[in-house]
């Protein structure tokens, strides 16, 4: 973890009012998918509580898809897509650039940052905070569920599993930013711009549906949500019947049953819970967590955590 | 050097008057990467008990205009635990750590594992009010370490008592205690002003509060605005003290020739004059800038405590602590 001071690059539309955020952050570490940034605009204390934010992948935003295809020496045409320059980089074999000292933000459309006259702005971040996501070396069905507001640091996992050549299906629960079905569609549209060509997505603002089926496929499921999602989650059909047709011990591991009376195994779902902080390095214990092993927090102990132990 | 603690064999000597308040930095290291704890005067550590204590549910952190409210229920490990994983750093440390104690009855054997502990220069105690008094006496009579003894917000009526009892300083003040508005929809619902007891069981209000519509939540409150009330809160401890300390040097007896009531109350106004007299007090609480230290030094304090700083701006932190505020008293 280490002070980074980053200036606004760039902010561009992404869905609905939401907005992206292109930070150029030179000192910027490598981070994880799940990891956050806290970040301060500026040198005021208002508001007081620093900004968490997940980074989506710097190589996933449309921009550096035209660099690359620029670089590879590729010819598309004038305003093409970014899903034709995302097959134009895939074709030509020399995949997207990981951008060091970028850093992407996805921003509500009420941030500060997202205001197109940031660009210029400064930003102290602190970097990485917590633990990211960990995929089993076993896993080749990876499921991702998240509510679109949360959806950020999914992209940014979507991106590391498809690099590993891990089937992933992203699910999109749409209920928290649906004014209608252009709603919808102007999100998958984004995400069709930010995911790789080889990850299957959908949106629905009615997961119970579709959950089921998805679980029972997926040998690991990441999501980022709330509770009211997670305990959809934890009350899947799907999961009901994987767990039966596999024993309860997928991936050979150990299951939760002991401590938690769940019978989620360990290490199947894993689930992003980020209270509000105020250090991001565990002094002020602000950001604490009930789980079944005590209480941890989420800024050194998460904000990943396993849904069976919550 | 600031001397905190005059009347005590071994002292605690400050080469910086900036220290780390209770909980600024953890138990010791959890910011090493981020702030320069070389550079501090001293080190508090967070709170720590005899027994772990899993503190309030979650949800801790409620933002307020300018600052925040925080309630943890004092989560910690227990001594054991926070020694086995921090003692190396405390040995290390060439600052002085001071580990901040709670708990009741466990007060007198908190002290002996800190004594026997390397690294710990001395102990810090929050005195809620006059009922803790027997309890500071108590653990006066414990140890031998000097013991730095922090006052509630307007808890200048308890100063004199304090230092009678056996405090080598005093600390203006602990966090002062806030209450918020929650909008709806904000899950804030278990900020609660009961403090985890000894046992390390955790109090809910969750009833306080509707999550979907709203309510009132309190905690311990941080900010830029929390300066004024410390400063409020030293200059009535250091005008309380002074007045003891003329009174001893005034005292004439009624009688002459003295009687034996007189010469009692004679001999005791002395006393207090002699303990009280010089007995540094440190400022803590609301402290974000280089002026605001300058400016609580002024006003008396003999050292000055950052918090909140410590979370919210780490870097702004760095600057004011590569300043160089002299020696003050």
């Amino acid at each position: 973890m280490k002070h980074i001071s980053c200036t606004v690059a760039a902010t561009a539309a992404a869905f609905g009012a939401r907005r992206i955020v292109t930070l150029s952050a030179p000192d910027l570490p490598r981070m994880r998918a799940g990891q956050l940034v806290l970040a301060r605009v500026n040198d005021t204390l208002d508001p007081y509580l620093p900004a968490a934010y997940f980074p989506l992948p710097a190589g996933a935003t449309p921009q550096v898809l035209r660099a690359a295809v620029h670089a590879a020496g590729v010819g598309v045409p004038a305003g093409a897509t970014p899903q034709v320059l995302r097959a134009a980089v895939h074709a030509a074999g020399v995949g997207v650039p990981a951008r060091t000292g970028e850093l992407a933000l996805l921003v509500e459309a009420d941030d500060p940052l997202g205001r197109s006259d940031a660009v210029g702005e400064t930003l102290e971040l602190i970097a990485p905070v917590g633990n990211g996501f960990a995929l089993d070396p076993a896993t080749r069905r990876l499921l991702l569920v998240a509510a679109a507001a949360r959806l950020a640091p999914l992209i940014a996992l979507a991106h590391e599993a498809s690099q590993k050549q891990i089937a992933v299906s992203l699910l999109v629960h749409s209920a928290d930013v649906r004014h209608g079905a252009q709603d919808d569609a102007d999100l998958a549209a984004w995400l069709s711009e930010m995911l790789p060509l080889d990850v299957e997505y959908q949106v629905a603002a009615e997961l119970s549906a579709v959950l089921p089926g998805l679980v029972g496929w997926a040998d690991q499921l990441c999501a980022a949500g709330d509770a009211e999602l997670y305990a959809l989650l934890k009350g899947s059909a799907g999961l009901e019947g994987r767990m039966r047709a596999v024993g309860g011990r997928p991936h050979g591991s150990r299951t939760t049953a002991r401590d938690t009376g769940s019978v989620l195994p360990a290490g199947f779902a894993q689930v992003i819970v980020a209270p509000l902080m105020a250090c991001g390095f565990g002094a002020c214990q602000g950001c604490a967590v009930e789980t079944a092993r005590g209480m941890r927090l989420a800024c050194v102990d998460g904000p990943v955590f396993d849904l069976g132990e919550l | 050097m600031i001397e905190l603690a005059p009347n005590r064999k071994q002292g605690l000597p400050l080469a910086n008057p900036l220290m780390a308040a209770s909980g600024a930095i953890g138990f010791g290291g959890e910011a090493a990467d981020l702030v320069a704890l070389e550079r501090f005067g001293a080190l508090v550590t967070a709170p720590i008990s005899l027994r772990p204590r899993h503190g309030s549910a979650p949800s801790r952190l409620a933002p307020t205009p300018g600052g925040m409210l925080l309630q943890t229920g004092e989560q910690n490990p227990g001594w054991r635990r926070v020694a086995e994983q921090h003692g190396g750093a405390w040995a290390r440390s060439r600052t002085p750590i001071i580990a901040h104690i709670i708990g009741h009855t466990s007060l007198g054997e908190l002290a002996r594992r800190a004594e026997a502990t390397r690294g710990i220069a001395g102990l810090e105690f929050d005195l809620e009010g006059p009922e803790s008094l027997t309890l500071l006496a108590a653990l006066r009579r414990a140890t031998e370490l000097p013991i730095l003894v922090r006052l509630p917000y307007h808890g200048a009526a308890l100063a004199v008592r304090a230092a009678e009892a056996g405090a080598d300083a005093l600390v203006c003040i602990a966090p002062p205690r806030g209450m918020t508005t929650l909008e709806g929809g904000q899950k804030v619902p278990s900020l609660q002003h009961r403090r985890a007891d000894d046992s390390g069981v955790r109090h809910r209000r969750a009833d306080d509060v509707s999550p979907s519509a709203g309510g009132l939540v309190e905690g311990s409150l941080f900010g830029p605005l929390v300066r004024a009330l410390a400063m409020q809160t030293l200059r009535e401890t250091l005008d309380a003290l002074a007045a003891v300390v003329r009174e001893a040097g005034e005292f004439v007896p009624e009688a002459e020739p003295p009687t034996a009531s007189a010469q009692y109350a004679e001999q005791a106004a002395n006393r207090a004059g002699r303990v009280i007299d010089g007995v540094p007090v440190i400022a803590c609480g609301g402290v974000h800038s280089a002026e605001d230290v300058e400016a609580l030094l002024a006003a008396g304090a003999s050292a000055v405590m950052v918090d909140s700083l410590a979370w919210v701006a780490p870097r702004a932190l760095n600057a004011l602590l590569a300043r160089d505020y002299g020696q003050s008293k």
